[in-house]
């Protein structure tokens, strides 16, 4: 025969009792109806104080708010939630992080009978899980931030090539006058040089004529 | 992409008299699951999400335009137009009661009678005005809000999963339900705390029906009275129901209100 097993002499009250998480039953009308010992140990308060409460009291403010706008109204239309995250108050005033889970109990015609709420502890994971959030929330402002430069950099870049383009335009019609300029002077230069070359030799012939006495006056 | 589209707008067959229903923060026309069906029977009935909540077009956010309530408002007269609405009812919880008052003011004739939920026109404590809460008690909420985006994601969205246990919510009801993107969230709770519409109540001309749940943080019974003192000629009916919820925590409550009104 198997030794006894150690744990069957606790009892299930145990577990319930001990479990390394925080039980809290509600009743239909939200009223705390009980709690584990987890829980006593976390708050700091005994059950005798919790049972009567309603779980808004048990949470800050901002917990309180949520759970009337999220909580109790998810709980109502589906049933059950997961994953949710409560800070408890502590009778020296801090909190405790935890992530919770709710389920309603539901009789034979449907009619909710109470809600289990199971927490646990989880400061370390809400920690780090805020610490994501944090880096996404910086991912998100510099990408916003990487997207302004990006447009500034890129109206830079189109006020730059728009002067250049201008500059160039203008450089390129200078060279075409300049082009236009040298040829309308080459033009000009041959235009004189013919006529001048014809008066030139005519010259050239009629100065070895007899001059009248006018003409040797006047080419002296 | 038409404004029905946009805001997902759900219009109940039988033809009649109109009753829009206006969902809050945090979730989506889901809210009035348990209220609306009661009113199909007398009444044309519109659901909507507002844009960022829900099945509505979350590419037609805009973040300027959803700055203020005002964006909001603009989207519940366009919806009116769209279906032609002429004295219709309009029934919106929480935040939506102010988006009603700004759209009744915006387009009069549109709505006749207002029945507000859980209203309140300014959350944050300003002189002898207690709204309820400090402005660091919002700037709180708006950073753990970040702590649950995981969960409140479009795309990982809380979901049933063919729930044997609610075999009353039907097959249908496979899609997620409350489902944000948690950015918009977050712009939209920005918007909804920081909001102070007190000014604008006293030129309220509908009829008005304000529902006050006894025990709610949000909109306190406080709140609920000044609302009441300020919107002139208005009802107020104090509910058994406790918490910020009664269209879902006690829908046969604000069924019998409504329909006693109306």
């Amino acid at each position: 025969m198997n030794e006894a097993d150690p744990s069957a002499a606790l009892g299930f009250d145990d577990v319930f009792q001990h479990a390394p998480c925080g039980y809290i039953i509600v009743n239909p009308h939200g009223v705390i109806e009980r709690v584990n010992a987890t829980v006593e140990n976390w708050t700091g308060c005994s059950a005798a104080e919790l049972v009567g409460r309603r779980m808004p009291d048990l949470l800050k403010v901002a917990g309180k708010i949520f759970f009337e706008t999220h909580v109790a109204p998810l709980l109502k239309i589906q049933g059950f939630l997961n994953e949710i995250a409560l800070d408890l108050k502590t009778r020296g005033g801090n909190t405790i992080q935890v992530l919770a889970n709710a389920v309603g109990r539901r009789d034979a015609d449907g009619i909710v009978v109470c809600t289990y709420f199971v927490m646990i502890a989880a400061s370390e994971r809400r920690r780090y899980e805020r610490s994501l959030v944090t880096a996404q929330e910086t991912a998100e402002t510099a990408r916003k931030e990487v997207e302004v430069l990006n447009v500034s950099l890129t109206d830079e870049a189109r006020e730059a090539i728009a002067q250049r383009t201008i500059a160039e335009t203008g450089l390129r019609a200078e060279r075409e006058t300049a082009v236009l300029r040298e040829q309308f002077i080459a033009v000009l230069g041959h235009d004189l040089r013919n006529p001048l070359a014809a008066v030139s030799s005519a010259a050239r012939v009629l100065s070895r004529e007899p001059l009248s006495d006018r003409g040797d006056w006047s080419s002296t | 992409m038409s404004v029905i589209e946009r805001n997902n707008v759900k219009v109940s067959e039988k033809s009649g008299r109109k009753m829009v229903f206006a969902h809050g923060f945090g979730c989506d026309l889901n809210m009035w699951r348990f209220v609306a069906p009661a009113f199909e029977a007398d009444f044309q009935t519109v659901l909507f999400d507002h844009v960022g909540a829900g099945g509505s077009d979350l590419s037609a956010y805009d973040a300027g335009k959803y700055s203020s309530l005002s964006g909001y408002a603009d989207d519940l007269v366009e919806i009116g137009q769209a279906l032609g609405l002429k004295d219709a009812v309009f029934v919106g919880h929480s935040v939506s009661s102010m988006i009603g008052v700004l759209a009744s003011l915006k387009a009069p004739g549109m709505f006749s009678d207002l029945i507000l939920v859980g209203p309140s026109p300014r959350y944050i404590d300003d002189g002898a005005y207690v709204g309820g809460f400090s402005r660091e008690d919002i700037d709180e909420l708006l950073e753990s809000l970040a702590d649950n985006h995981m969960g409140w994601s479009a795309t990982m969205a809380p979901a049933i999963m063919g729930n044997a246990d609610r075999p009353e919510l039907g097959k249908e009801l496979t899609a997620s339900f409350c489902r944000t993107d948690p950015s918009i969230a977050k712009a939209f709770a920005r918007v909804t705390f920081t909001s102070d519409n007190r000014a604008d109540l006293t030129h309220v001309e509908a009829r008005t029906l304000i529902l006050q749940c006894r025990d709610d943080i949000i909109a306190t019974t406080e709140v609920g009275e000044y609302v009441h003192d300020a919107i002139p000629g208005s009802e107020i009916v104090y509910l058994d129901a406790t918490g910020h919820c009664p269209n879902l925590s006690a829908p046969g409550e604000v069924i019998a209100a409504i329909r006693a009104f109306v």
